[in-house]
């Protein structure tokens, strides 16, 4: 029997083990081997096992070792003083309290100065304030946090109580072998416990009996680990056998165990029960916190008691960090600290001078009165000669400036980090709804240093992918299986148990391939069939999957869980079981599996475990028919070399391709081989086996030894593809980061292959990048690879900056680079002098990309930056491999995910999943570090100015720090007048909305580029402060020169000015009042003059009543205000002048947020109609209005779009693009109202013609009224047809002409025929295209030029810009056609179909048209990606049905679809160079289903774009054309559409459009609006022929030149056609557009307003 | 017993797989506050927003400025400092020596005149120089409570060096403060007319009610080897004793005035003022002045151009600073929000 340690299976995928971490032995310093062989978990078998488990069994013999005697607690070893079972979380008791509380609380250095501050004024001859008023803050604060420690010592008091109080069965010690309920705290080591399902483990106990005869106890960890699933513990053979005599205690049973430790995953210990030795390990000891499950009763001895249990040595604390904001602000309170000592060195002296000066006179001046003549004798009064003098007055210096170091600050601070955790805690945005997670804040100091990461290294498994494996594919014998279809849960090709009168079926369904299922179920015994039976039995045997049985709602079905610990084991026996081969059953000595309805058993007679050294598992079945056989899984790479090859080398290599081909498409692929044993090979391994698995010394690798000697010489069965999906909006977040400036790694242990294929489909590696791949096998090879990277690098870096000094200002973005290395370079450039190397390429790349690290690598590789640069790292990943990078580096993210909690119980910061990282860091860290840095500042800068008014009113007083201001102001100055609002702000302060910060995430760099704390911008504060000061001090005191004020009144005006001046300083740089800002300051304005009042109303104090009478004069009034304007004016200026002319980016967002009415903005909300519709409406409201000013659209829905316009400009936002169309637009407008041409008639013409026979048709009512459409009609329905809606549904119709009944009546049915028009006039028009391409396909170029020239012309007068840009945008549609079919809708289509891209500067993978035709009429193979995959595919029609299956659609990159025959027959070719995606169509597909339908295998995640798909859905009632929403899609949210869109985005730019966008140049305005209307009507203008080279001439100038003479005829014969119309208004639009469209030919309902 | 049994199930459903049942207990609650998205103003520095700023603040301060001016200069002032005068010529070389002589008689005669119209009431202050009354052991050395009730007069802590008579007798009141009261004394005259001095509520009402008690006398008070100066009535009250009173509340800075008594009738611009005074006061040990001010007062106060001066020039700077916002907003205009700004906009190649 196996012993049963521990397997982890799914490590096969990672290949370098994941040892589970003990953070205590991870030392980056050690040498990575040893530090790597300290970290492995023993059970895995490292190398150094043997050692280790020699040297443990030596320890245990020596005197640290445990010795428990079972059922014998007295005789529990005598040296040890043992504690009980009682834990204790409560860190005080009664009379520990005060002493304790008040220890744990002067940690804290800043009590310490307080105190040591307090103390010293103590000192009679320091004395500068009152006992009380020094002493009370303090006194408060530790008070307040006493009480608060008390509260929660008092709630732990009560859990203990509840946790010691628990009943546990425990072996009656008198010998009556009964067991009898005790209180948990009185369990002491060596007690037999007996503890029943679904209870919890008392205590650490070694398992000696379970129900199950085989000795097997499933336990639950959650509360230990948090892995949800069950893990298999076994009680010994010799234990069980002997349970009755042991009971009885008849039986001397010893355990020796290893001391306490908190490596929950590792336990040494040996028993000896009748003189017979047995090894134990960790799968024999269940653990305190753990649950026992499904099995009825289990028997242990308790070996670990109380805080000796490895759940409470793990209870350790959050970790602590410091951030690096604070790590500078104590370079700049440092800097305080100097002024403050300068001060204090100054009034000391100057004090001493002043003495010196005035030494003869002191004797007598009534002021100073230095003898004391009461007592008799002559003595000094508190004169202690000049030397001694200027040393108190220094340390009373000291007291009375002592806030200048604002301690206040520490405390505000850990307010706000408190504020701002419950904040990011409470955020929707950041709750992870799959598992019910919230984000959890476990450091509590370094939340601002979410605002300044530069570095992202991120684990893959389960944290860029779910972790949730499905089976994909198999490949059994060569021959490749992946048509899989997905099952539904009812469906027929649903495999059922059939158990008695229930069904049972796997709880998750896996697609099956249906050539694969026929292939099993076939009677006949081929070959074929026999191989594809052992593939499915070796997957359901070959692992330590537990199946469950879990009821469903209906009494005859029963759902069948599969628990086991790696979710790659789950998803292959989830697919076994789909294909007909369902574990029902799984003791530790035999399995039950239904064969296809045949319930077979099989004897498991030995397993061996999975091992990062072999990186394979096998298991020796015992089959039915008497044979035994050895199925061994593993990774490729391992299981190759263990193959027979001499009979299947054909099939080896074809499974080796089949397996790069999954690797390629992110699968994670497995090996599975078999063997037959002879008896005699059985016979052999069985007695190593036994001899090994008993063995004391070194079991492990004499395991690993037996498991090699019998896994060899194996027949290949097959491989696996399991996928292991992308966690939804990963790309984006990607992407985003990116954006946001962030560099973001990915360490992963996967393969190469699969790393570089997961890095494609998260968007972090994309088509443009050029990669550098080092994979070297020795230190040589990695130098030279690393010093060839650098060459590379340099170059491109070259290259690109001279690109860059070439076309200044163009902004060419230099070639991106992408580094991927893997494991086995680093372990041979970490920590040699390669790392400088390996550091200067990986900082010059985009991305970096490791593969097969190691968990110690992964640190590693955090430190090679952590140490080389200031930036700030962060690292996020889900398991325990994770753990050390996690620890090392600046701010730790765990996932809390599918692996369990280790990552989480290491990080500083724990979410759900992985897109949560962008509101995280770019809004949240933004946010924090913008409070903080803030906050930080103004507190150095509030509490200074304080201390400088004193100062020069000291200099006022002969030096002697007199305050004039009263101590319990001073006193309640930084803890009263001013704290609140600090705090207020640092919580609720937002520079700008979270919308904006996703929306442009290089507004991260301000936190990456510490532009808000650093050491200038302290320097101006503290100038500013002294500023202030001055004004603060030197207006009342020049105004009260000479006059009778007494030092109250002096005292109160300065206080009030001063905590008024501080708290508008604060006002004025608060970016939002909301009220609760406004209480707080104004607040603490008025509680700072009720205090000041409250404080001249006690009679004892001197400036008794003063602050009534300075009140009542005029005076006082006119220096408050004297100072607040004076005070204010140098920083209002500046503020003034930065904001308006050095606007930083954030400055500008917030006006966009403001005047751009950015708030109203939900993203993906919108269709692209709305888009148009509100820029066409804000267009004309603007041209009627003729407003001077920009104003914002008074837009009444909650769709209007950000969109500010006056008559000049009209600048919209979506996504991240912002589009200002300048200055001609209102004026070019023509009158809103002009009648468009009738449709009608038309439509009943081509109704017949195009559109055939329509169901729907039937379904709308006649109304056949003659419909008029207005201009704005035309245009909404023209950008309806554009964005892919070219045939309506019913509903969709009423919702269109709802959008139009907005600018006049009209009737469904004007809709309807008004698409079926449009609809086959765009299709004739791109028939006629064909033809002309057909014949010459050349004429392809011409005929767009020939619609460029066209288009060119408008530009040359304004007029009618905007109208006719969109208007245009119909022929363009058309004439776009022919590339990609009804592809009219592409927002950046427009640059494929401007010919000036594609034609002259566009390199491929674009086509120009001319190649599309050229393509159709030589037919051979084209290479495409499909699936991210490159794949050649026969050019011309393809049969989809064929290639992918059934109902699977292939969509373009670009989100469109591609049109199919009915069947299943590609209707045009696919282009060379393209992205298609397969997709499974929609028909038949209810909204929510559909869902399903709509995920793309391995695609580059639209996951967001679902997202937005299925809200749409769900609001509509139904689901949208996916192309229309795609792209949709696309055009809001630039980030998130494909790269391709992205990179004609660059060519879009570098068509100077930052030149045409010069102010000074008309005509550039009106090429500019152009370009840009055409770009928003989201389709092709026949501008596409217009040479933009050729436009922008070097010198700046445009040169319009109509390629086509014809075409400028054509203008010239319309705009004789038009009448009024000017030839350049008119032209872009009509080219020989809707030929043959009869009488309304020239009424065209896309050229509207033009009569 | 085996675990894969139905019937022993059950229990762990649903454990360990996505599709566990939604706690949404644990979803934070949605509210305007926790989402920090709370209703707010988000004010933003537009240069209409500055320019009507300086604006408003040169239109305030300007007026305001002209009419402190104009208060000021309204405000007759007379200053006659006389400490250096009164020494007879014959011991100006030790004045210390002159002042403590008792034998020595202190009378001397000031004659002021008077500048312009004086309308009642003239308050009449004595001015000392460069004595510190700020001076931290000086401030302190006093005890209120003493001060307030006769049952507290052994409370003198705070009050050294002038705590207690030789023989351990509270000094009432204590202290340095009380201990160094002023006692020069003015007698005016014009032409031939005494001027009477109203030495009545010149000390604050609240200091007098509740601060000095009724029923406080001064016992052994100046009693000491040292006499710091004047010498206190012991049969009144110390809330009637206005001077020690007004001495008490002590100045914020060393340059000081504290006001002897008002004149309550009208003064001629030529009124030539005769003025009697006894030189008691010892500042020559100090080197400080001692000045004699007769002032008329105005809604602001005493005569100080200062802060006319600062409120013009506050509000100039001002009005120059609109004027120069404008003029550089009228050359450099900058669309707000234009987002061409952003710095990736403007250099897309990146930072």
């Amino acid at each position: 029997m196996a012993d049963g340690e521990r397997t982890t299976f799914g490590d096969l995928l990672r290949p370098i083990a994941d040892p589970p971490v003990r953070p205590d032995l991870i030392s980056l310093s050690a040498s990575a081997t040893a530090a790597a062989s300290a970290a492995v978990d023993p059970p895995h078998g490292s190398r150094a096992e043997a050692d280790r488990l020699g040297a443990s069994l030596k320890e245990l013999a020596d005197a640290d070792a445990r010795i428990v005697f079972v059922g014998d607690p007295g005789g529990t070893d005598p040296r040890l003083v043992l504690p009980g079972n009682a834990v204790r979380t409560a860190k005080y008791s009664f009379l520990t309290f005060i002493p304790r509380n008040l220890f744990e609380q002067f940690r804290r250095l800043a009590y310490v100065y307080f105190l040591a501050i307090a103390v010293l004024n103590q000192l009679p001859q320091l004395a500068v304030f009152g006992r009380g008023a020094s002493v009370l803050p303090l006194a408060f604060v530790l008070l307040v946090t006493a009480v608060k420690d008390a509260y929660e010592d008092w709630r732990r008091h009560r859990s203990d109580r509840a946790e010691n109080g628990r009943a546990a069965a425990i072996l009656d010690p008198a010998g009556s072998g009964q067991f009898r309920p005790r209180r948990w705290k009185d369990l002491r080591v060596g007690e037999v416990i007996k503890v029943l399902a679904d209870q919890s483990i008392p205590c650490d106990m070694v398992l000696l009996a379970t129900s199950d005869p085989t000795g097997v106890a499933y336990v639950q960890t959650i509360n230990l680990d948090g892995e949800s699933n069950l893990k298999t513990r076994y009680a010994k053979q010799e234990t069980m056998s002997r349970l009755p005599s042991i009971i009885a205690g008849s039986v001397t049973t010893v355990i020796r165990c290893e001391t306490p430790n908190r490596n929950i995953y590792g336990f040494h210990a040996n028993l000896e029960v009748d003189g017979k030795r047995v090894s134990l390990g960790a799968s024999n000891i269940i653990l305190r916190g753990c649950e026992l499950k499904n099995t009825a009763w289990a028997i242990g001895v308790a070996v670990y008691t109380g805080i000796e249990t490895k759940v409470m040595l793990n209870s350790s604390g959050a970790t602590s960090k410091r951030s690096r904001l604070e790590t500078h602000m104590n370079r700049e309170t440092l800097l305080l600290s100097a002024i403050l000592i300068t001060l204090c060195s100054a009034v000391s002296i100057c004090n001493g001078i002043w003495l010196a000066i005035h030494r003869d006179e002191l004797e007598l001046s009534q002021y100073f009165r230095k003898r004391d003549y009461s007592g008799g004798d002559e003595k000094y009064y508190n004169y202690y000669g000049i030397a001694m003098q200027v040393f108190f007055v220094f340390l009373m210096a000291v007291i009375v400036f002592q806030i200048m170091i604002p301690i206040s600050l520490y405390i505000s601070m850990e307010l706000v980090r408190l504020g701002q955790a419950y904040f990011m805690i409470r955020d929707n945005n950041l709750y992870d709804e799959s598992s019910s997670s919230r984000f959890q804040c476990r450091a509590l100091n370094i939340n601002e240093d979410l605002g300044q990461i530069r570095y992202v290294f991120s684990d893959k498994t389960g944290t860029l992918t779910e972790n949730k494996m499905v089976f994909q594919c198999a490949s059994i014998r060569g021959i490749d299986y992946s048509e899989g279809k997905d099952p539904s849960p009812n469906g027929s090709d649903v495999y059922y148990v059939v158990v008695g009168d229930q069904f049972w079926r796997p709880k998750m369904l896996v697609k099956t391939d249906p050539k694969l299922v026929r292939l099993l179920r076939s009677e006949g015994e081929t070959q074929e069939g026999k191989h594809a039976r052992d593939f499915f039995l070796a997957l359901a045997a070959c692992n330590t999957i537990v199946p469950l049985i879990v009821g469903t709602p209906d009494p005859k079905q029963k759902l069948i869980d599969y628990q086991g610990e790696s979710p790659d084991e789950q998803a292959l026996v989830y697919a076994a079981a789909a294909y007909g081969y369902v574990l029902i059953e799984r003791t530790s000595g035999h399995i039950v599996i239904d064969v296809l309805g045949d319930r077979q058993r099989f004897n498991v007679l030995g397993l061996h475990e999975f091992d990062s050294d072999r990186k394979r598992m096998s298991v020796i079945i015992g089959c039915p028919d008497r044979t035994v056989r050895l199925f061994v899984k593993g990774a490729d790479s391992s299981m190759f070399g263990v193959l027979e090859k001499s009979i299947d080398l054909d099939i080896i290599r074809a499974t080796e391709t089949n397996l790069h081909a999954y690797s390629s498409m992110g699968l994670r692929t497995l090996v599975v081989g078999m063997r037959e044993l002879s008896r005699n090979d059985f016979e052999v391994w069985h007695s190593a086996y036994e001899k090994a698995s008993t063995a004391l010394y070194g079991r492990g690798s004499l395991l690993r030894a037996v498991a090699s000697s019998v896994e060899n010489n194996l027949q290949i069965l097959g491989a696996s593809g399991i996928e292991d999906k992308l966690q939804q909006g990963v790309p984006e977040a990607i992407k985003s980061l990116r954006q946001a400036g962030l560099r973001v790694w990915v360490l992963t242990g996967d393969k190469q292959e699969t790393a570089i294929s997961i890095g494609y489909s998260c968007k972090l590696l994309t088509s443009e990048m050029t990669h550098i791949v080092i994979n070297n096998n020795s230190e040589a090879a990695c130098r030279k690879s690393l010093e060839d990277a650098i060459a590379i690098s340099s170059k491109f870096v070259a290259i690109s900056s001279r690109a860059q000094n070439t076309v200044t200002g163009t902004g060419s973005a230099r070639v991106p680079l992408a580094l991927i290395i893997d494991g086995t370079s680093l372990v041979h450039i970490l920590e040699t002098e390669l790392e400088e190397k390996l550091f200067k390429i990986a900082t010059v790349c985009d991305v970096v990309l490791c593969c097969r690290v190691a968990p110690l690598q992964k640190a590693g590789i955090v430190a090679l930056i952590k140490k080389r640069t200031e930036d700030m790292t962060l690292a996020i990943g889900d398991g325990a491999n994770d753990v050390s990078m996690i620890q090392m580096a600046d701010v730790g993210i765990g996932i809390s995910g599918q692996e369990g909690r280790q990552a989480v119980m290491a990080s500083d910061f724990a979410m759900g999943q992985f897109r949560f990282l962008l509101p995280l860091l770019l809004v949240h860290g933004h946010w924090n570090y913008q409070r903080i840095a803030y906050m930080i500042l103004y507190n150095f800068y509030r509490n200074a100015m304080f201390v400088f008014i004193m100062f020069w009113y000291v200099l006022y007083t002969a030096y002697t720090l007199t305050t004039a201001i009263t101590e319990w102001s001073s006193v309640l100055y930084s803890v009263l007048y001013t704290a609140l609002p600090t705090v207020v702000v640092g919580i609720l302060d937002k520079d700008l909305s979270r919308r904006t910060l996703l929306k442009y995430p290089r507004l991260y760099g301000a936190g990456q580029r510490e532009e808000r704390y650093n050491l200038s911008l302290f320097i101006l504060t503290m100038m500013d402060a002294i500023w202030q000061s001055l004004v603060v001090f030197f207006i009342p005191y020049l105004a009260y020169r000479d006059t009778t004020v007494d030092g109250s009144s002096l005292g109160d005006l300065w206080t009030l000015a001063v905590v008024t001046l501080v708290n508008i300083h604060l006002a004025m740089d608060v970016f939002r009042w909301n009220w609760i800002t406004h209480l707080s300051i104004w607040g603490s304005i008025a509680v700072a003059v009720m205090c000041v009042i409250l404080i001249d109303s006690i009679w004892f104090l001197p400036g008794y009543w003063a602050i009534y009478h300075t009140m009542k004069t005029g005076l006082f009034w006119l220096c408050l205000l004297g100072i607040f304007a004076a005070g204010m004016i140098p920083r209002f200026t500046m503020k003034a002048l930065t904001e308006y002319f050095m606007p930083n980016d954030i400055q500008i967002s917030r006006e966009l947020e403001k005047f751009g009415n950015f708030n109203d903005f939900t993203d993906c909300l919108y269709t692209e109609t709305d888009i148009r519709f509100h820029l066409l409406h804000s267009a004309i409201s603007s041209a009627a209005s003729n407003n001077t000013k920009p104003e914002a659209h008074p837009s009444a829905n909650r769709h209007s779009l950000p969109c500010q316009y006056s008559p000049s400009i009209v600048t919209c936002i979506f996504g991240g693009v912002t589009l200002t169309v300048v200055s001609f637009l209102p004026l070019t407008l023509p009158p809103v109202s002009p009648p468009s041409p009738p449709t009608e008639a038309m439509d009943d013409q081509n109704q017949d013609n195009y559109g055939g026979p329509n169901l729907q048709r039937s379904a709308l009512e006649p109304l056949r009224t003659r419909w008029t459409p207005k201009p704005e009609q035309i245009l909404i329905l023209e950008s309806i047809f554009n964005s892919g809606m070219v045939n309506p549904p019913k509903d969709e119709t009423v919702r269109i002409r709802k959008l139009l009944e907005q600018f006049g009546s009209v009737g469904d049915a004007n809709v309807f025929y008004w698409f079926q028009n449009r609809r086959s006039r765009s299709r004739r028009r791109q028939r006629q295209l064909q033809a002309s391409l057909m014949a010459d396909p050349r004429a392809a170029g011409v005929v767009q030029h020939a619609g460029g020239a066209a288009t060119s012309s408008p530009s040359n007068s304004p007029g009618g810009g905007f109208f006719a840009c969109s208007s245009s945008t119909s022929a363009a549609a058309s004439s776009s056609n022919f590339v990609i079919d009804d592809n009219a809708d592409d927002l950046f289509s427009i640059s494929r179909q401007m010919g000036f891209m594609e034609a002259t500067q566009t390199p491929p993978p674009f086509m120009c048209s001319s190649d599309v035709s050229h393509l159709h009429n030589q037919p051979e193979t084209i290479t495409v990606f499909i699936d991210g995959v490159a794949s050649e595919v026969p050019k011309g029609p393809i049969d989809l049905r064929a290639a992918f299956g059934h109902n699977v659609m292939l969509v373009h990159s670009s989100g469109e679809l591609l049109p199919v025959t009915e069947h299943g027959i590609l209707m045009q070719s696919l282009q060379m160079g393209e992205s298609y995606f397969s997709e499974l169509e929609l028909k038949n597909a209810s909204p929510s289903s559909s869902m399903h339908g709509y995920h793309l295998r391995g695609v580059p995640c639209d996951a967001h774009q679902y997202q937005c798909l299925r809200r749409h859905s769900q609001r509509h009632g139904n689901a949208p054309p996916m192309a229309a929403f795609a792209k949709a899609l696309q055009s809001f949210a630039p980030f998130w559409e494909p790269a391709e869109v992205v990179f004609r985005l660059s060519i879009w730019r570098k068509t100077k459009f930052t030149v045409l966008m010069d102010r000074k140049k008309p005509l550039n305005h009106l090429l500019a609006l152009l370009l840009l209307s055409c770009l928003l009507s989201m389709d092709a203008a026949p501008l596409s022929s217009v040479d933009v080279s050729s436009l922008v001439s070097p010198a700046g100038t445009f040169a319009l030149r109509n390629r086509d003479e014809a075409a400028t005829k054509v203008i010239d014969k319309e705009t004789a056609e038009e009448g009024g119309v000017s030839l350049n208004e008119r032209t872009g639009f009509e080219l020989d557009d809707y030929p043959g469209s009869g009488a309304n030919s020239r009424h065209d309902p896309k050229n509207p307003g033009k009569p | 017993m085996n675990n894969v049994n139905g019937s022993v199930v059950g229990s762990s459903s649903g454990s360990g797989d996505g599709s566990a049942p939604r706690r949404n207990s644990k979803r934070p609650k949605y509210s305007r506050f926790t989402q920090q998205e709370l209703p707010a103003c988000k004010p933003i520095l537009t240069p209409k927003w500055v320019i009507s700023v300086f604006t408003l603040i040169g239109v305030v301060f300007v007026p305001i400025g002209i009419a402190s001016l104009m208060a000021s200069n309204d405000v007759v002032e007379i200053v006659d400092r006389y400490d250096n005068v009164c020494v007879p010529s014959n011991m100006t070389s030790d004045k210390v020596a002159y002042i403590q002589n008792d034998d020595v008689d202190k009378t001397c005669s000031r004659t002021l005149k008077v500048p312009k119209h004086m309308s009642q009431p003239i308050y009449v202050y004595y001015q000392l120089d460069n004595f510190y009354q700020n001076h931290r052991r000086y401030v302190k050395s006093r005890n209120d409570a003493q001060l307030r009730k006769s049952s507290q007069a052994n409370e003198t802590s705070g009050c050294d060096p002038e705590k207690r008579t030789k023989d351990g007798a509270p000094i009432v009141p204590c202290g340095l403060i009380a201990w160094s009261l002023f006692n020069d004394t003015y007698i005016f005259a014009t032409g031939n007319k005494n001027l009477t001095v109203n030495k009545k509520e010149i000390s604050w009402k609240s200091d007098r009610d509740h601060k000095f008690g009724k029923d406080v006398f001064p016992k052994n008070f100046q009693s000491g080897p040292l006499i710091g100066g004047k010498k206190l009535n012991d049969t009144q009250p110390l809330n009637e004793q206005e001077d020690l009173i007004v001495w008490m509340r002590t100045a914020a800075l060393p340059t000081f005035r504290k006001l002897y008594g008002r004149i309550e009738q009208d003064l001629n611009a030529g009124d030539v003022i005769s003025v009697t005074l006894k030189n008691n006061y010892n500042t020559y040990s100090f080197s400080g002045k001692k000045k004699l001010v007769l002032s008329t007062s105005s809604w602001l106060g005493g005569k100080n151009d200062f802060l006319g001066i600062a409120y013009l020039a506050v509000g100039g700077l001002c009005f120059f600073l609109a004027v120069a916002f404008t003029i550089v907003y009228l050359v450099k205009p900058r669309k707000l929000g234009d987002p061409s700004y952003l710095s990736w906009n403007r250099n897309p190649a990146g930072h």
